[in-house]
C-alpha cells in the first residue's frame, strides 16, 4: 500500500512515517504545497494523509485539484483548523475522513486501514490472523469457525488493536477511539480496561490464544503469533 | 417621556400660565383705559346739557320733556338742602334698556345743578360693555392667539426635530442594534450639527478600540490553541513512539504514563477553547432539523457504561420525538456535556434523570446538598466546590455558549435535596 504523507512539521511526520512503515505501508512525503502537488499529480497513492495548512498554500485547495484530476486515491485530512465549516468543507470536496490534530498514531493507523480496505475490497474484506478471521463489512468475527459474539464497542476494539499489530496502544487512544470525545471527560480508563478484559475473554473461551497482552499499565498490545 | 414630549409639556405649561396671566392684564388695562375714556364722554356731555340747560331750556316741564327724548339725561328736583357731598359723582348701576327690554350694564354721571333757583341732580349716562363680556372678548381672543402661536411652534419644532435630530436617532438605532461580537465597526451616518458629529465621532473611536480590543483577545485565543495544537501532536506521537520502544523497563513506562494522561488533559482543554472561540465568533453552523430525542438516546447508550461504572440510575422521559432546526454537532456536544456534568457531579448510588418536553430538555442529578453558585457555574475556568482533579472547568460555559448560538435558554435550578438541575429551553 503506497501513502503519501502531506505535512510540513518535520518532528511529526518522521514520527508519523516510521510508524505507519512499521505498519507495512510505503511512505512518500511532501512538506510544502507545491511538493505535494507535483507528487499528487504525477503518481498514484492508495492513501493520501493531508495537512490543511501547508506553505505555499491551503490543502483544501489541493483538494479541489485531486477531485478535478479524478485521482482515486483515498483523503485523511489531519488538521490543527477545528472549524467545523472546515471538516465539512473537506468532506464535500471528496475527503474520505477527518482527524483533527493532535491524534493518536494508532488512531491514524485504524483509519488509514479502514479507507484502504473500503476502497479496495468493496464488500468482501477479511481479515485472518492465525485461527482468527474477520468480516469487517459485515462486522462479524470468528475463531476457527466458531462465531464470536462481539459487542458494537468489542468489535472497534478488535479492528483498532488489528490494525496496529505488534504495537502499544495506549489507553487514550482505546479510550478515545471507542467514545470519542466523550472519553476525554473522564479520568479513569475502567471502562478500557473491562472492554479488553471482555474481548480477551471472548477470544480465548474461543480457542484463540492470547494475543492481547498489557503493557506496564501503559496500553495493550496485539501479537499475531503470541509466545507461549 | 421623550425628550421632545419633556420639552413640549415643559412649554405648554408656560404658555398657559403667561396667557392667564396676560388675559388679566388685558382685561385690566382694557377696562382702565374704556373708563376712562367713557367717563371723559360723560364729562363733556355733561357740560354740554349743562350749558344747554342754561341757554336753551324754559321751563321744568322742559326738563322732563328732555329726558322723555333722552333717557340719559335726567334732571331729579332735590328737596331744599339735599346737597350731594361731591359735585362729581361717577357710578355704575344696572338699568333696563327700554328698546332691548334687558337690563343693562350703566355708567353715569351726576351734578347738582340750579335751576331757576331750585336744585336738581343732573345725572348723565351711557351704557356701557358689560364686564364679563369684555373679559370673554379678550379671553376668546387671547386663546385663539395662543392657539395659533402654539401649533405654529408645535409644527415647526416637529419638522425641524424630525430634521436635525434625525442622525441622533440613527446613531441611537445603530447602538442599540450593536454587539461587541459582530463582524463590522457599527456605521454612523454622517450629520452636519457639530455636536452630533462630535458625538459620532467620540463614540466610533470607542467602539472601534473595544471592537479591536475584543478581536485581538479573541485571535490570540484561537492562535493560541491552534498554534499548540501542532505541539501537541508531536509530543503525543512522539509518546506513541516511545511506548512502542523494545526493552521498555515499567520504571520507565511510569514516568510516561502521567506525561500520556496531561497531554490528554492538554488536548482537551485546547479543544474546548477552539470550540469556545469558534462559537464566540459565531462562524456560521450550518443547521438542519435534527431529532433531539434521538440524539439524547444515542448519547445516553453510548454513556450508559459511565452511568454503570460510576454507580448510577438513569431515569428518562423523553418525548418520542422533538425536531429541532440546530446543528448536529453542536447538539451532540451540547447533550453530551450536560449528561456527562450530571454523571460526574454525582453521588455513588445517585440518580441521573432526563426529561424531553417540545419545549424543555431537563437534565438532573443527585449531588451535595447545596445550591451551587448559579453565576460562577458558566464561568470559564472558574473554580467551582464541586469540581473534580483533572476536569479543564469548561464544559457548562460551551454548553452556555451552544445555547447561546443555537436560540435556546439554559439555566440551572436547585431542589431540595440535593437535586441539581439544568435546564434548555427551546424556543
Amino acid at each position: 500500500m503506497k501513502l503519501l504523507l502531506v505535512e510540513d512539521e518535520p518532528e511529526l511526520l518522521d514520527t508519523v512515517v516510521r510508524y505507519l512503515q512499521a505498519q507495512q505501508y510505503h511512505c512518500e512525503t511532501a512538506t510544502t504545497y507545491a511538493q505535494a502537488q507535483e507528487k499528487m499529480l504525477l503518481y498514484d497513492y492508495d492513501c493520501i494523509i493531508l495537512d490543511l495548512t501547508l506553505p505555499g498554500g491551503d490543502g483544501l485547495d489541493l483538494l479541489r485539484e485531486l477531485q478535478r484530476q479524478q485521482k482515486p486515491a483515498g483523503v485523511i485530512i489531519t488538521s490543527a483548523r477545528a472549524a467545523v465549516d472546515d471538516r465539512i468543507t473537506g468532506l464535500e470536496l471528496g475527503a474520505d475522513d477527518y482527524l483533527p490534530k493532535p491524534f493518536y498514531l494508532p488512531e491514524l493507523s485504524a483509519r488509514v486501514a479502514a479507507l484502504v480496505r473500503r476502497r479496495h475490497f468493496q464488500g468482501t474484506n477479511l481479515l485472518r490472523v492465525g485461527q482468527l478471521a474477520v468480516d469487517v463489512p459485515a462486522r462479524r468475527a470468528a475463531v476457527a469457525d466458531r462465531p464470536l459474539n462481539l459487542t458494537r464497542t468489542e468489535f472497534d476494539l478488535l479492528l483498532l488493536l488489528l490494525a496496529n499489530q505488534k504495537r502499544v496502544i495506549t489507553k487514550g487512544a482505546i479510550a478515545e477511539h471507542l467514545s470519542g470525545d466523550a472519553a476525554e471527560q473522564f479520568d479513569t480508563f475502567e471502562n478500557v480496561y473491562a472492554h479488553v478484559k471482555n474481548l480477551k475473554r471472548k477470544l480465548t473461551e474461543a480457542g484463540a490464544p492470547n494475543h492481547i497482552r498489557m503493557v506496564y499499565g501503559l496500553g495493550y498490545r496485539f501479537d499475531p503469533e503470541p509466545a507461549a | 417621556m421623550k425628550l421632545l414630549a419633556r420639552t413640549t409639556v415643559i412649554f405648554l405649561l408656560y404658555a398657559a400660565m403667561v396667557a392667564a396671566a396676560g388675559t388679566w392684564v388685558y382685561y385690566t388695562v382694557i377696562r382702565k383705559l374704556y373708563y376712562v375714556y367713557v367717563d371723559r364722554t360723560l364729562t363733556r356731555r355733561k357740560m354740554r346739557v349743562k350749558r344747554s340747560a342754561r341757554l336753551e331750556l324754559r321751563t321744568p316741564a322742559d326738563l322732563a320733556f328732555w329726558h322723555r327724548i333722552d333717557h340719559n339725561v335726567e334732571f331729579v328736583p332735590l328737596a331744599a338742602g339735599q346737597y350731594p357731598a361731591r359735585p362729581d359723582q361717577f357710578r355704575d348701576r344696572m338699568m333696563l334698556n327700554t328698546i332691548t327690554g334687558q337690563p343693562q350694564q350703566y355708567r353715569q354721571i351726576a351734578e347738582v345743578v340750579r335751576f331757576q333757583g331750585r336744585p336738581y341732580r343732573l345725572e348723565v349716562r351711557t351704557s356701557v360693555l358689560d364686564d364679563g363680556d369684555l373679559l370673554v372678548g379678550i379671553t376668546v381672543a387671547g386663546a385663539i392667539l395662543l392657539a395659533v402661536l402654539l401649533g405654529g411652534i408645535l409644527l415647526i419644532q416637529h419638522v425641524l426635530t424630525r430634521r436635525y435630530w434625525r442622525p441622533f436617532y440613527h446613531t441611537l438605532a445603530v447602538l442599540q442594534q450593536y454587539q461587541l461580537d459582530q463582524h463590522h465597526a457599527p456605521v454612523l451616518a454622517p450629520t452636519d450639527i457639530p455636536e452630533f458629529k462630535a458625538l459620532n465621532a467620540a463614540l466610533t473611536r470607542v467602539l472601534a478600540k473595544h471592537q479591536r480590543l475584543y478581536h485581538r483577545q479573541r485571535e490570540f485565543a484561537e492562535n493560541a490553541a491552534h498554534e499548540l495544537q501542532t505541539p501537541l501532536a508531536i509530543l503525543r506521537t512522539k509518546l506513541d513512539s516511545l511506548v512502542q520502544a523494545p526493552g521498555l523497563t515499567e520504571e520507565q513506562a511510569g514516568h510516561i504514563e502521567p506525561l500520556l494522561a496531561v497531554t490528554q488533559r492538554l488536548t482537551h482543554l485546547c479543544r474546548s477553547l477552539l470550540l469556545l472561540v469558534h462559537l464566540d465568533q459565531q462562524l456560521f453552523f450550518p443547521t438542519e432539523t435534527v431529532d433531539l430525542a434521538a440524539t439524547l438516546r444515542t448519547q445516553l447508550e453510548q454513556l450508559r457504561e459511565q452511568i454503570d461504572a460510576a454507580d448510577l440510575t438513569l431515569e428518562t422521559d423523553l418525548a418520542p420525538q422533538v425536531l429541532l432546526p440546530v446543528n448536529r454537532s453542536l447538539l451532540d456536544i451540547l447533550v453530551s456535556n450536560l449528561v456527562v456534568n450530571a454523571i460526574r457531579h454525582n453521588r455513588p448510588g445517585g440518580v441521573v434523570r432526563v426529561s424531553l418536553t417540545p419545549q424543555l430538555l431537563t437534565v438532573q442529578n443527585t449531588g451535595r446538598p447545596q445550591a451551587l453558585p448559579a453565576d460562577q457555574l458558566f464561568a470559564r475556568f472558574r473554580a467551582n466546590p464541586g469540581r473534580p482533579p483533572g476536569s479543564v472547568g469548561l464544559g457548562l460555559p460551551i454548553a452556555r455558549q451552544i445555547c447561546e448560538t443555537s436560540g435556546f435558554l439554559l439555566s440551572y435550578h436547585y431542589e431540595e435535596p440535593g437535586w441539581h438541575q439544568m435546564r434548555v429551553r427551546m424556543k
